[in-house]
């Protein structure tokens, strides 16, 4: 038993930085993100020691979408800022505001896929997606990114 | 996009918090849940035997409601009406398989009245679909012999003028409902073929409040056409007599079947 908490200490403490980096992403919030990290990772833990866990990443990464999908219908602000953090550059505003005006599931795409590395099968398990619906939430997400930014540079410069 | 966006992102993370004791935390959950996952399934395997249990008490009471309802301070009558013997088969007993159809018809229930049966003799309750006791109903066979008188009550040394039923069974109906606290309803047959006779007798629950109250769970008629129809005579043994050794333990009728010695 406690070989099996040493492995999964491992595990939470390598995927934890990661886990928290993409609820960062998807709720813009890192008190928020941490909480949900934290929650989603104690369901690893208790899951993996019930054997109820076949593959602990897709596991991991599709609770902690569904939680922020959940979490984001009451979002107010587009970035929270950690206590005792230094200022953050507008570009990152900027990039935070324009992901968060995409859909919860498109945002997902572009996270799990350009930040986490995640290739299509794994995206498309993490959220209950196939191959096509990933690449189509791949292609509108980026092309609605580009234009908002654009749109948000041209008004920052007037 | 004119760059990466992996490496847009990148500079969104700046300021990223420092990670404190967030693994503890994680694990201090991780035994949480499996504490709260625990408690949920002892709470539902009590909630299923408890439901158990209270389906099994409905069915209990729903199926066998006297022994509930009937408290030790119960008056006789009430005891009497919801405690009644189980229904013996039909088929055991041809005597009561002949007089269920017409207890039944009357929506009301015949069981065996304890002493219920003995050598030539069989006595029954009566009950209606309340529970509530409609008299009894004996009946008897003697070995008569060729010569019966029928007795007449209002005169003990003639004898009655007989009628004929179509089974070779001369007979003799006595009804007598003056009396409110014992109405009866008797008939004494006789098949000729073998010289057996039959005493049947309804009689009415006594004490009752009124003459309706104390009315007998089986008319005249009925009687008659039991006592007359030669299959009640069959329903007994043989070698059944109620005139035989044990002839203490028959019934007492309201009109008594006379003996050769009488």
């Amino acid at each position: 038993m406690s070989g099996d908490d040493d492995g999964l200490r491992e595990y939470v403490t390598s995927r934890l930085p990661s886990l928290r980096r993409s609820a960062f992403l998807m709720c813009g919030d890192w008190d928020l993100a941490t909480e949900l990290t934290e929650a989603c990772l104690a369901r690893v833990v208790d899951g993996t020691r019930r054997g109820a866990v076949a593959d602990a990443d897709v596991y991991a990464y599709a609770d902690l979408m569904e939680a922020c999908r959940r979490r984001n219908r009451r979002r107010e602000h587009v970035f929270v800022a950690a206590a005792g953090a230094e200022g953050v550059a507008a570009e990152s505003i900027l990039v935070l505001d324009a992901l968060h005006k995409l859909a919860p599931r498109c945002r997902a795409v572009l996270v799990l896929r350009h930040w986490d590395g995640f290739d299509v099968d794994a995206v498309g398990a993490m959220l209950d997606l196939d191959d096509e619906r990933v690449d189509a939430y791949e292609r509108a997400g980026l092309a609605a990114l580009e234009q908002l930014l654009a749109d948000s540079r041209t008004a920052l410069a007037r | 996009m004119t760059q990466p966006l992996s490496r847009l992102l990148e500079h969104v993370l700046d300021g990223e918090p420092a990670i404190g004791d967030e693994i503890d935390e994680i694990f201090r959950r991780a035994d949480r849940l499996h504490r709260r996952r625990i408690h949920a399934l002892i709470a539902g395997g009590l909630a299923v035997v408890a439901v158990i249990a209270a389906a099994g008490y409905a069915l209990t009471s729903t199926l066998m409601p006297t022994a509930s309802r009937t408290g030790p301070a119960a008056s006789p009558r009430v005891a009497a009406r919801s405690t009644p013997a189980p229904m013996p088969s039909t088929v055991a007993d041809p005597v009561l398989g002949l007089l269920a159809p017409l207890v039944n018809g009357r929506k009301e229930h015949i069981y065996p009245r304890p002493p219920e049966r003995g050598n030539g003799w069989r006595q029954y309750s009566v009950t209606d679909q309340d529970g509530t006791p409609r008299g009894t109903v004996a009946v008897a066979v003697y070995a008569t012999g060729q010569g019966l008188c029928f007795p007449v009550l209002a005169a003990p040394h003639r004898c009655a003028t007989v009628e004929w039923a179509p089974a070779g069974v001369e007979y003799v109906r006595y009804d007598d409902e003056t009396d409110h606290d014992w109405q009866v309803h008797q008939t004494i047959a006789r098949r000729l073929s073998d010289g057996r006779t039959i005493a049947l007798m309804a009689t009415g629950e006594r004490g009752g409040a009124d003459a309706a109250a104390g009315k007998p769970g089986l008319t005249g008629a009925q009687i008659e056409q039991v006592a007359t129809g030669g299959r009640l005579f069959d329903a007994f043994g043989r070698n059944e007599d109620c005139f035989g050794p044990s002839s203490g333990a028959c019934p007492a009728f309201k009109v008594p079947v006379p003996s050769e010695n009488d």
